[in-house]
């Protein structure tokens, strides 16, 4: 795919302009390529190197963070329709926030950067009990679980990850579901993940689809 | 916000464009101490319109800091920071008028009355407003303002000896509606965090 497009989608997103971003996609279908090209030539790429911009850049917004993540997952589930074979995901999320914590914002940025890397994602809401979690992962067939905690006392909570854990460990399923967190609290103390008895932490969604993708490769393997 | 106030003496509670120049106007006629919110949406406005702020939400600018709307004046200064945390106000509020109209069936042109209450919405300006996205765009006939809406209520009930029948009739046709969690208004705060006006129907 050239440069062309790349830049002209980048700036859109740089932009928080989805009408703009959307063209760009359109005018790439209508000039000969793939929704399967947009999706991992245009898509992929440009949330990846547009997080890394804005992580870096001093002067980025949230709307950009929020607005990021939400073009690439519209545009992806968009094109993902028109695929000529079903898309083949590399595996599947559950997520939610835990329980007490009614913060959904956050967990949407790691939910748009998971759907634009081909990872299925089920989204249970807010403020989701430990059984929740662990039942659905199993009703889902999913590698990973995935809490966001944006206050201490929701990522340290006995109700939350440290719960699920025990309830994985328990029902024997820690070989096959493993635990994920993020959030504020994991930010400010980056060995907080392994005190709540989570498999692995992620400071921001791009880096997060990444450690999610690298777990769903070790459950599958 | 880093030069915030409430309605006070020394607020800049107005910021006008008179030929290319910007010009405050603050409670008390006394130097800018910071901003109240209706002198704060005037600036983004102005901002927005003289092209350095753009809709993103970022000043056009690479490393500007602030922008002074009373030059030499450091209460004057609006940051970067600032806005970002209007956008998240101004979007929860034009996302969820959105979302309750979606809700209704109805769009801003069949709104009859658009009813702005509270102190700040007295001095609010109405095309800041709606060109910083904030409120919908209806005709100024159609807004009808009411300062101390719950005192002056609160008086009737006190009062009027007809005013319980009254409120209960309004009582039995409000439905409760909680936004928290319904994923369509999510989806719709994020996409008013742009700093433009609002319109409907929306853009998919």
């Amino acid at each position: 795919m050239s440069k062309s497009y790349i830049d002209a989608y980048n700036e859109a997103v740089f932009e928080t302009d989805k009408q703009a971003a959307l063209a760009v996609v359109n005018q790439a279908l209508n000039d000969g390529f793939s929704p399967e090209d947009v999706v991992f030539k245009l898509i992929i790429p440009a949330v990846e190197a547009m997080m890394a911009r804005i992580e870096q850049d001093l002067d980025s917004n949230l709307a950009q963070h929020f607005m990021t993540a939400q073009i690439a997952a519209d545009v992806t589930e968009r094109m993902l329709e028109k695929f000529a074979v079903p898309p083949e995901f590399i595996g599947r999320v559950v997520i939610g926030a835990a329980y007490g914590d009614l913060h959904s914002l956050g967990k949407r940025i790691v939910i748009g950067c998971l759907k634009s890397m081909m990872i299925d994602v089920i989204d249970l809401g807010i403020n989701i009990r430990a059984e929740q979690f662990v039942d659905s992962a199993v009703d889902y067939d999913a590698q990973v679980i995935a809490i966001s905690a944006m206050m201490v006392h929701t990522a340290t909570g006995e109700k939350g990850s440290l719960k699920v854990r025990a309830l994985l460990h328990e029902r024997g399923l820690e070989d096959k579901i493993k635990l994920v967190v993020g959030g504020a609290p994991y930010r400010f103390d980056p060995e907080l993940y392994a005190t709540v008895g989570a498999d692995a932490w992620a400071p921001d969604g791009v880096t997060a689809a990444k450690v999610i993708a690298q777990l769903i490769r070790e459950v599958n393997a | 916000m880093r030069n915030g106030l409430t309605a006070e003496i020394g607020a800049i509670c107005k910021v006008s464009d008179i030929e290319g120049q910007w010009r405050i106007q603050t409670l008390g006629e006394v130097p800018a101490k910071g901003f109240c919110a209706s002198g704060f949406i005037d600036a983004v406005a102005m901002l927005l319109n003289a092209g350095l702020l753009k809709p993103s939400g970022r000043f056009f600018e690479k490393n500007c800091k602030a922008y002074h709307m009373e030059p030499g004046n450091p209460h004057s200064a609006i940051f970067a920071g600032d806005i970002d945390i209007f956008q998240r106000a101004k979007a929860s509020f034009a996302a969820a008028m959105m979302q309750l109209l979606n809700y209704a069936g109805l769009s801003i042109e069949d709104l009859g009355v658009l009813w702005i209450c509270g102190s700040f919405g007295q001095y609010l300006d109405l095309n800041s407003a709606v060109r910083v996205g904030l409120l919908p765009p209806v005709d100024s006939t159609k807004v009808t303002r009411l300062a101390d809406a719950s005192l002056v209520g609160s008086e009737k009930i006190l009062v009027d000896p007809d005013a319980d029948k009254a409120a209960t009739a309004i009582l039995d046709r409000i439905k409760v509606v909680n936004l928290g969690g319904v994923l369509e208004y999510e989806n719709r705060f994020i996409d008013h965090l742009r700093l433009q006006a609002i319109e409907d129907p929306e853009p998919n």
